[in-house]
């Protein structure tokens, strides 16, 4: 159950206003200041999502994911396995808004996801990889870490949630387009990801 | 990607970081969410004055989900605010809502309007309250400067920026 589940019509130029709002602090104030703005938002702002994931469940940081990025038309997939979530974002609907409105996205734009992710997933069982594939697209992780790396054993949720159709697909950014980062080993483990439904989650 | 529909929850995040900093950091963030407003306004708010300032704040009304009325009016536009989503939403957060929340919102109306040439009296009503009034008047040579009042008793926390 998400916490915050937003309905009616969307006003996308406010992932202009975060363009904008990124560059400011980042430029003015350092990327740290980002990070702990993020780290507010992930632990404060969405503190449901961080509870559960502090207790091994990934559940709303799924439905999260998924709602959101229906919602603002995103062309993306999602797929879990026992112990990852990959969500590969073949067009993010925010980088698609700025370019519709005629604007460069930030050089700290992509740090609202990849911060967030990080400390969503910090103090938890999990680890945040995202990798930027191209402008407006990107490979997000959430990975179960090795025992050794976490101070508990946990027990993994399965997602629960809307029904979804959505299918691990190879992420197209890994071929074409401008690489900021190539995503490693991105289509070996989409391509091994065992396809199975748990609680109506894609898998 | 924060999702458009949260932008405003991050935004309370933003005001509580910059309130930290001390000094002006608020109102020079103001402003520069005032910049990125005239990209979109500073023209049709120009060419069109008062009908153009109409027409944003009715498509704002629709993709926001406002409870708001704008009334054009020869000499001036009355917009009534009865449901502010962004407060709405800035307080159903488990964050907690910025006391001043409000201010964020004539603090970037007002330097574009008067950029545009027009002033303003704004009312944020009550901090607590997701209501507010503004009238927007062309400058005279008799008035040029915006007034900004919180008419309500229970939220008279003093406004850190006024233009």
């Amino acid at each position: 159950m998400l916490r915050y589940q937003e309905q009616g019509e969307l006003h996308m130029d406010f992932h202009a206003n975060m363009n904008a709002t990124v560059e400011y602090i980042g430029s003015r104030y350092g990327q740290e200041a980002l990070r702990d703005l993020f780290r507010a938002t992930a632990h404060n702002v969405y503190r449901s999502i961080y509870e559960k994931l502090k207790a091994g469940d990934w559940s709303e940081l799924i439905e999260h994911w998924q709602y959101f990025m229906e919602r603002e038309g995103a062309d993306y997939s999602l797929g879990v396995k026992d112990d990852m979530v990959v969500m590969q974002v073949r067009q993010c609907p925010a980088v698609a808004h700025l370019h519709k409105l005629g604007l460069k996205p930030s050089e700290f734009f992509c740090d609202q996801t990849v911060l967030l992710n990080e400390a969503w997933c910090e103090g938890t069982p999990f680890e945040a990889v995202t990798e930027i594939t191209g402008d407006g697209s990107c490979v997000q992780r959430i990975l179960l870490r090795p025992l050794s790396g976490r101070n508990h054993e946990v027990k993994i949720q399965p997602p629960s949630g809307r029904n979804h159709e959505g299918k691990i697909r190879p992420p197209s950014g890994c071929s074409g387009g401008v690489k900021i980062q190539p995503p490693s080993g991105c289509s070996d483990e989409c391509e091994k990801g065992e396809e199975r439904s748990a609680g109506g989650v894609s898998v | 990607m924060i999702p458009s529909d949260q932008f405003v929850r991050f935004y309370n995040e933003v005001f509580k970081f910059l309130d930290r900093e001390g000094g002006d950091a608020l109102g020079q963030y103001y402003l520069e969410i005032s910049k990125q407003q005239e990209l979109s306004c500073l023209e049709p708010f120009r060419k069109e004055g008062l009908a153009g300032m109409k027409a944003y704040w009715d498509r704002i009304a629709v993709e926001e989900n406002c409870d708001l009325s704008c009334d054009l009016y020869p000499e001036r536009l009355e917009i009534t605010m009865r449901r502010c989503p962004s407060l709405s939403k800035a307080m159903d957060n488990d964050a907690g809502v910025f006391p001043r929340y409000c201010d964020h919102c004539p603090g970037w109306i007002i330097p574009l309007l008067e950029k545009a040439g027009f002033y303003c009296d704004y009312d944020m009503v009550d901090r607590a309250l997701p209501q507010c009034r503004i009238n927007i008047y062309p400058i005279t040579p008799e008035r040029r400067h915006s007034r900004i009042q919180v008419s309500g008793q229970a939220n008279s926390v003093p406004s850190a920026f006024v233009p």
